[in-house]
């Protein structure tokens, strides 16, 4: 029976980044319509330039650009209200305040790259053909893949964490220390995305963008400004997926995050694509099927229960069990 | 206040608006009458930046606003409730309305308008937490009013205000819009399909033909010809 709840805590774990993953796609397939096939590349770079920040020397500010950096991370010692910041030394890597500036600092950086993207590369193949775009994001995905091969090489590297050693017990389950850390952080992240878009004008905003364009712009919203936006918090998010889930892998890779990108679809269409709700609930519902597949049936089919999971929803229940039935537009 | 002068508008190679000037003073209701497809709708759309015109000069109050983005017309004092009420049907009454005023900071301010807006319609006040889209039709017209005036217009652009509603609810909803007009001093530019009604609350009219003004008079002149009644509003 341990093993059982262990298996359920781990799976809803990983379900929780799988969830993050699926509420970047339903963001952006409810603002634009469009299923962003690269969201896995875009968190996979951010993942390694919030590695290459946290590395000792030798690495770049700006991965892609090669422009040298001027701090390491590790042996800067900022002052915050008269206390000392240790960030992290060069013989044990980060402590885990370094690793929490790390992820902030990567998540901003993505949420940049995100605005950058959708303004440069999708914006001219929005509200056209649907396809063109949905082709772009595949480009996007391939594009991303080959630099990141070309940029670090296909081999794993170690993303290490502080949150190592034993595992917390939590009485009915064990749970890696890192594996509570993704689960806070995910959880944290979901009531700050729901506090945005329930709580906050500009959330409104965005979701009003979203469900009619033209009524918004009558509202005085600049509905390029709110897609542009949804494209950074998609990529932010995502990012955040990514950090999360480097360490809890064989490490960094540039396929990081392609089975995470089939998890996480597999979650949105389970949810209903145009459904946050549905996206959290399917994350977790899948990042738990998954973890029972690998402890009791085997782990090679894991994925075989994914794909079939997004073939059966789509033959059963096109709308996902939470999302709108589909009103054609006229 | 709002002046088009020579507004030439097309979807497309589809000409909609061939040459229109229309002019309606502060403080006035000026209603646009004429059949399916004169282009009232469409001059409406112009007015408000939801379609660019081709040709032409549109005025608001001193300043030149042809071609302007709506976000950026609903700023400087125009609101319009389009066609087919548009309103938010997955968001809430309440959050239609808060969207409404997206263009204001001042709480207390909005919060008062919030107040006088469930005033006019006590049946949106009782469906404050009501998802939009499971009101009734007229519930929903009062909606789109109340959410174009939480912008604080100076000039409202309303279309078709009556459609698809029992005339119990009509006769409501005109009562408003008058109130609206005389108590809040705001200007109207008023799309009607009922020309009867539509005359019986403006104090000028234009009768469009295929994009063209055919007969521009006050209310209660287009209301007594005969021969306007006949050719083109049908009563």
């Amino acid at each position: 029976m341990e093993t059982f709840f262990d298996q359920l805590a781990i799976g809803a774990s990983t379900g929780a980044l799988y969830a993050l993953l699926a509420l970047a796609l339903v963001f952006i397939f409810r603002a634009t319509d469009i299923v962003n096939f690269a969201q896995g590349e875009m968190a996979m770079v951010n993942t390694y330039i919030g590695w290459s920040i946290s590395r000792p020397l030798s690495l770049s500010w700006i991965p892609l650009l090669g422009i040298e950096r001027h701090i390491n991370l590790l042996t800067w010692r900022p002052e915050v209200l008269g206390f000392p910041l240790y960030l992290g030394s060069e013989s044990t890597g980060l402590t885990r305040i370094g690793y929490v500036v790390v992820l902030v600092a990567a998540t901003c950086i993505a949420f940049f790259t995100g605005t950058v993207v959708e303004r440069v590369i999708v914006r001219p193949s929005e509200g056209k053909n649907l396809l063109n775009a949905v082709i772009v994001t595949l480009g996007l995905f391939a594009v991303l893949n080959s630099v990141a091969n070309w940029r670090y090489g296909p081999v794993p590297q170690t993303y290490p964490t502080p949150f190592r050693g034993d595992a917390v017990d939590f009485g009915l389950f064990k749970l890696g220390q890192h594996s509570v850390f993704s689960l806070i952080v995910g959880v944290v992240l979901m009531m700050l995305i729901y506090l945005f878009f329930q709580r906050t004008k500009l959330g409104l905003a965005v979701r009003a963008a979203a469900l009619n364009p033209q009524a918004s712009q009558l509202m005085g919203i600049n509905t390029g400004r709110m897609l542009t936006l949804g494209w950074g918090l998609a990529a932010a998010i995502g990012c955040v997926a990514g950090m999360m889930v480097a360490p809890s892998v064989s490490g960094i890779s540039p396929n990081l995050m392609l089975g995470v990108l089939l998890y996480g679809f597999a979650a949105a269409v389970l949810g209903g694509l145009d459904s946050a709700t549905g996206a959290v609930i399917g994350g977790l519902a899948v990042g738990i099927g998954q973890s029972m597949v690998v402890q009791y049936i085997g782990s090679e089919w894991s994925d075989v229960v994914a794909f079939g999971l997004i073939i059966a929803i789509l033959m059963l229940k096109p709308t996902g069990l939470f999302g709108a039935p589909v009103v054609k537009k006229v | 206040m709002l002046e088009l002068r020579n507004v030439r508008a097309a979807y497309g190679p589809v000409v909609a608006l061939h040459d229109i000037s229309v002019s309606v003073p502060h403080g006035a209701i000026v209603t646009l009458l004429g059949a399916n497809g004169a282009g009232k709708s469409t001059t409406l759309r112009v007015v408000s930046g939801l379609l660019k015109p081709a040709a032409g000069l549109v005025r608001f109050e001193d300043s030149d606003i042809s071609g302007q983005a709506p976000d950026r017309i609903v700023r400087q004092g125009i609101s319009h409730v389009p066609e087919g009420r548009q309103i938010f049907a997955t968001l809430t009454v309440d959050e239609n309305l808060r969207l409404g005023a997206y263009t204001r900071s001042e709480r207390p301010a909005v919060r008062r308008d919030l107040d006088r807006v469930y005033g006019y319609f006590p049946r949106l006040a009782e469906r404050s937490g009501q998802v939009a889209g499971t009101l009734s039709g007229g519930e929903q017209q009062m909606l789109a009013i109340g959410r174009a005036l939480m912008a604080r217009p100076r000039l409202l652009l309303l279309d078709e205000p009556s459609l698809g509603l029992a005339p119990l609810v009509v006769r409501d909803i005109f009562q408003i819009i008058r109130t609206i007009n005389q108590e809040d001093g705001v200007t109207i530019l008023l799309v009607e399909q009922d020309a009867k009604l539509a005359l019986s609350v403006a104090s000028y009219g234009y009768v469009l033909e295929t994009g063209r003004v055919a007969v521009h008079q006050p209310a209660n002149d287009l209301a007594r010809n005969e021969t306007v009644r006949r050719s083109y509003l049908g009563y």
